[in-house]
């Protein structure tokens, strides 16, 4: 992009995407499974075993808005539901092949956008609340069921439904225009923060003729700013692929202590220029983690890096990586630094975003406080966990598991599942 | 058979930021590289037919055809067809890495590059580019 209009870009790009982050008009309401509207006849699966109550819910409901299928276990149900066809469902709560918490499982394989009340005898009324909160849209009790109530019920549940839809349509829109937006602005803020890394170092790398020591000094407090900028718009646009959904982790067999090593090879001099030693222990004949290695890499240079920020000159970071004691099938991956430690009142806050915790060794290089909350949500998106434990003044521990990674006697891999 | 002088390497730089162009041309030149420039999709094409460079280093937003079919276009031609390309973008890795090496880029860069990474990526792309040229010329 030629120099000067980036910023008009910018702007316009801006205003664009406002539009679509909050729009002007209401979206035009989703259609209904079957495309019927609020005045057409219903179909509605009925999911009922007693004969009796079955042929009272068909007569009670009006025979020119509802045509009721009716199905006496869950498998039917399933098999009809397959078919298509089915705007609401009705569901018993005690059935052959389902009583309580297994019909409640059930409704989760219900297609999106097709409601379910169900139907519970008094004395169920708990397990009814219980699906509900598993977003069942209601339920009603039997012997309660009159002319009236019966219609009412079916005929706002699948109106909340076709609200719930709408909303839930909005709010994936809404993250995608931010996903967009700030992907965009991203890259716009990127191309002239290029060009000021690259003529900084045309003169740091000698190339412009020779420096002074004061002018090589100056230059570099330039770059290193230069390099937490870019880093600031790395973690903005993960932040916003999180929340999105737009994130992707890829595992793989993959060698913890190489990684570990690239991690401190690449920060060691940073770090020994403020006096900080890092080290490694690894373990030997440690087993492969089933982790996306590049974010692998991310997590323990984003904990690498904050010991560093934390730890005062003449202190040391050291990372361990051990099979965890605990649990196995983990690898557990440990960060420890001499430095001042965090106060118990800050030790469950480090992990949330935007949260910054002042007084690092050098005042100069804050962030937006988002590299301890993406790790998280990397290490818990990859199976592990992750927590701190520190002793204010003595220093603090970061530690996180991954999968063990292990080929089977039938030479396939298997890997732990989540704590 | 290398396709510009013995000894000094050409490399073809696509971009359309101006100041970007500029620094890579005196970097690459104090590194003892030729440079040619292009600045849009269709003179990127024109210009490789016409320097037959050994590199192309290019950029992915561009006017009149993106880096993409600048590649696309690329491959078309048969002189061209096998000069390495690596892309250097501030597009999101995450979206056009994949897509830039599946069309046969061999590095993606995200602006802003690491320098010495960058060097060391072409010298190598050439360097393979010139093995392959031999071995096939025998």
């Amino acid at each position: 992009m030629a120099r000067g209009s980036w910023r008009h870009a910018l702007a316009v790009q801006a205003g664009t995407a406002t539009a679509e982050v909050i729009p002007t008009a209401r979206p035009a309401p989703l259609p209904r499974a079957s495309g019927t509207a609020i005045e057409d006849r219903l179909t509605v699966l009925l999911v009922e075993d007693n004969p009796a109550d079955a042929r009272l819910i068909v007569e009670t409901l009006p025979h020119d808005q509802f045509e009721v299928v009716h199905v006496p276990s869950l498998a039917d149900a399933t098999t009809r539901l397959g078919e298509g066809g089915i705007d609401a469902i009705l569901l018993d709560l005690s059935l052959p092949d389902g009583v309580g918490a297994d019909s409640i499982g059930w409704t989760l394989s219900v297609p999106p956008r097709t409601p379910v009340v169900v139907l519970t005898g008094l004395a169920d009324e708990t397990i009814a609340i219980q699906a509900l909160r598993s977003g069942v849209q209601d339920y009603l009790v039997k012997g309660q069921l009159d002319g009236d109530v019966l219609p009412r019920t079916l005929r706002y549940a699948l109106e909340r439904e076709a609200l719930l839809a709408e909303v839930d349509a909005l709010r994936r829109h809404q993250l995608e225009a931010k996903d967009e937006l700030l992907s965009h602005v991203s890259h716009e803020l990127r191309t002239p923060l290029n060009a000021v890394y690259q003529f900084l170092t045309l003169v740091t790398d000698g190339i412009a003729g020779p420096l002074t020591s004061e002018q090589a000094e100056y230059l570099g407090i330039g770059l290193r700013n230069v390099h937490q900028l870019r880093t600031m718009i790395s973690d903005l646009l993960e932040v916003t692929r999180l929340q999105g959904g737009s994130l992707v982790v890829v595992p793989e067999p993959t060698a913890v202590a190489p990684v570990v090593q690239d991690v401190l090879a690449s920060l060691r001099s940073s770090a020994l220029a403020k006096g900080v030693a890092l080290d490694a222990t690894p373990t030997p004949d440690l087993p492969a983690a089933y982790v996306d290695p590049q974010r692998l890499q991310q997590i323990v240079t984003n904990l690498v890096d904050n010991a560093v920020k934390f730890t005062p000159g003449g202190g040391r970071v050291v990372v361990s990586t051990a099979r965890d004691t605990a649990a196995p099938d983990f690898i557990q991956v440990t960060v420890t630094d001499t430095g001042r430690g965090i106060a118990p009142e800050h030790v469950t806050k480090v992990f949330e975003r935007f949260h910054q915790e002042l007084g690092g060794t050098d005042t100069s290089r804050r962030g937006l406080g988002l590299g301890l909350y993406i790790s998280q949500e990397l290490v818990t998106r990859q199976g592990g966990r992750i927590w701190v434990e520190s002793t204010p003044g003595s220093g603090s521990r970061f530690a996180f598991t991954v999968p063990v990674c292990e080929p089977n006697g039938d030479g396939r891999w298997h890997h732990g599942e989540g704590h | 058979m290398g396709k510009s002088a013995p000894g000094r390497k050409r490399i073809l730089i696509v971009d359309d930021d101006d100041d970007a162009r500029y620094a890579m041309n005196v970097r690459l030149r104090a590194s003892g590289f030729e440079t040619v420039y292009a600045t849009d999709g269709v003179s990127a094409v024109k210009m490789a037919r016409l320097t037959q460079p050994d590199l192309i280093l290019l950029d992915l937003g561009l006017p009149a055809g993106d880096g993409f079919l600048v590649m696309e276009r690329l491959r078309a031609f048969p002189d061209l067809a096998c000069t390495p390309v690596i892309v250097v973008s501030a597009r999101d890795p995450r979206v056009n890495e994949t897509r830039a090496l599946a069309m046969g880029a061999l590095g993606f860069f995200e602006k802003p590059a690491d320098n010495g990474e960058l060097l060391d990526a072409a010298r190598h792309a050439i360097a393979l580019a010139d093995a392959r040229d031999t071995s096939t010329s025998h």
